[in-house]
């Protein structure tokens, strides 16, 4: 394991599992995690369909108990009972961290004194930031045109705006079955952003400034949660793309 | 309808849920006994007709509700302005779930005095994000009328509904896309 000089802010979420597993995956540990909330936090429904469907083999690990963070001694671990992001109690931590970088596993949006500190916070959106902003906007972007993207970049104070770390395309081979009802929101949502988030790892680890493109001018609309009647859709033609003669995946399109 | 308003990333049997969702739909059809035999071209031009025929009755051409009627007559030649009144009104439901039946012009905002959630008001935003979505292909658009047509539906009284000579149609046009998609 490798350790880096970038930190993570785990907000009760199966995000965080992912994003935590993809660490994991390359070997990489966080030099800070803050941890907010409750854990574990998985709800039976959730435990129930990842076993019945091997989300933990397929995707990443469902497992959210924390303990095996404690057995690195070089990662300073802290815990906030608060959930808010924008707490009184996580900017003291934020202000006396030595890491200047963070990853953002979400839990609302940043407010202006957090993003005011001189830390670079590090969030993937699932969509083409220029184009799509809102939390569901992957559904959107593949019932308009089969595409879905993730932008990885650092927070400003506006809203899914910011510095473009990396745009990456996600395809994917999948049929999900009716009793996968958390499956798309829970587990394709977080897995998506953790590839997009392995992409720049190279960044984060590095002591060097990241590499970013500052985009003022995004011409995306907000897209607001999208109704459950074209999530419906949106699974439907997913599923219709499902080609049973090859690996069920994943992937990011052109590496 | 079980898990009614869960917009926000829900847990739930969608397939029970899409059940539901067209059960919903095709009872309150059945129950404005309309022939359900018309394509989306037929509807639009019943709604469009009944619009202009209001438009004649009424005077206060400043009013929110007839520059909704404005729009939807002239939909073809809808411009930036126009575009921005239903872009600011999506948003306001979205935000909100309040539609205000007046409007400021000048300064481009509700006056939130005035009455809230109108039937009037909310099935013309939800026909003209309809319109949107079938010239945009732009499913944001489809979304929310979707949402405003369920606010409808759960929360007037049936015969106001049923005897509306548009929320019918509002509806049957609602299906008839979602067929097609």
């Amino acid at each position: 394991m490798n350790t880096s000089n970038f930190g993570i802010i785990l907000y009760p979420s199966t995000r965080s599992l992912a994003y935590l597993h993809i660490l994991n995956k390359n070997k990489i540990i966080p030099k800070e995690v803050i941890v907010l909330g409750k854990w574990p936090f998985l709800s039976k429904n959730i435990l129930d369909e990842a076993n019945r469907h091997d989300y933990t083999n397929k995707y990443f690990s469902i497992n959210d108990d924390l303990g095996w963070l404690t057995k690195y001694s070089d990662i300073d671990i802290s815990s906030i009972d608060n959930m808010d992001i924008n707490s009184q109690e996580l900017q003291n931590i934020l202000k006396k961290s030595t890491c200047k970088k963070f990853i953002f596993t979400g839990g609302g949006i940043l407010r202006e004194k957090i993003l005011s500190l001189d830390i670079k916070f590090i969030h993937v959106h699932p969509g083409d930031i220029k184009h799509y902003r809102g939390s569901t906007c992957f559904y959107y972007s593949y019932l308009k045109d089969k595409t879905i993207s993730c932008t990885t970049f650092i927070m400003k104070k506006e809203l899914d705006k910011g510095e473009i770390l990396d745009i990456k395309s996600i395809g994917q081979n999948i049929f999900i079955q009716n009793d996968q009802s958390i499956f798309v929101d829970y587990i394709y949502d977080p897995f998506i952003r953790s590839l997009a988030l392995e992409k720049v790892l190279p960044f984060l680890i590095q002591d060097a400034e990241i590499k970013s493109t500052t985009i003022d001018n995004f011409y995306g609309e907000d897209h607001h949660v999208i109704h459950q009647s074209l999530r419906y859709l949106f699974i439907k033609r997913l599923n219709k793309t499902y080609q049973s003669n090859k690996k069920e995946s994943i992937f990011i399109i052109n590496g | 309808m079980k898990n009614k308003n869960k917009y926000s990333y829900p847990s739930i049997d969608l397939v029970q849920y899409l059940d539901d969702f067209y059960n919903t739909r095709i009872s309150f059809l059945d129950k404005c006994k309309i022939s359900l035999k018309e394509n989306m071209l037929e509807i639009q031009s019943r709604i469009h007709k009944k619009i202009k025929d209001e438009e004649i009755i009424k005077s206060n051409l400043s009013s929110l509700t007839n520059r909704l009627n404005n729009i939807i007559i002239d939909f073809s030649s809808i411009n930036n302005l126009d575009l921005n009144l239903i872009l600011y009104m999506r948003k306001y439901f979205e935000l909100h779930r309040v539609l205000y039946s007046e409007f400021n012009f000048v300064e481009h905002k509700f006056n939130v005095n005035s009455m809230k959630n109108e039937i009037d008001i909310l099935y013309k935003i939800s026909y003209l994000l309809q319109l949107l979505y079938i010239k945009n292909n732009d499913f944001n658009y489809l979304s929310t009328s979707i949402k405003i047509n369920d606010f409808i539906l759960e929360n007037f009284a049936s015969e106001k509904t049923t005897g509306s000579p548009y929320i019918k149609y509002l509806i049957y046009h609602e299906t008839l896309i979602l067929k097609k998609i």
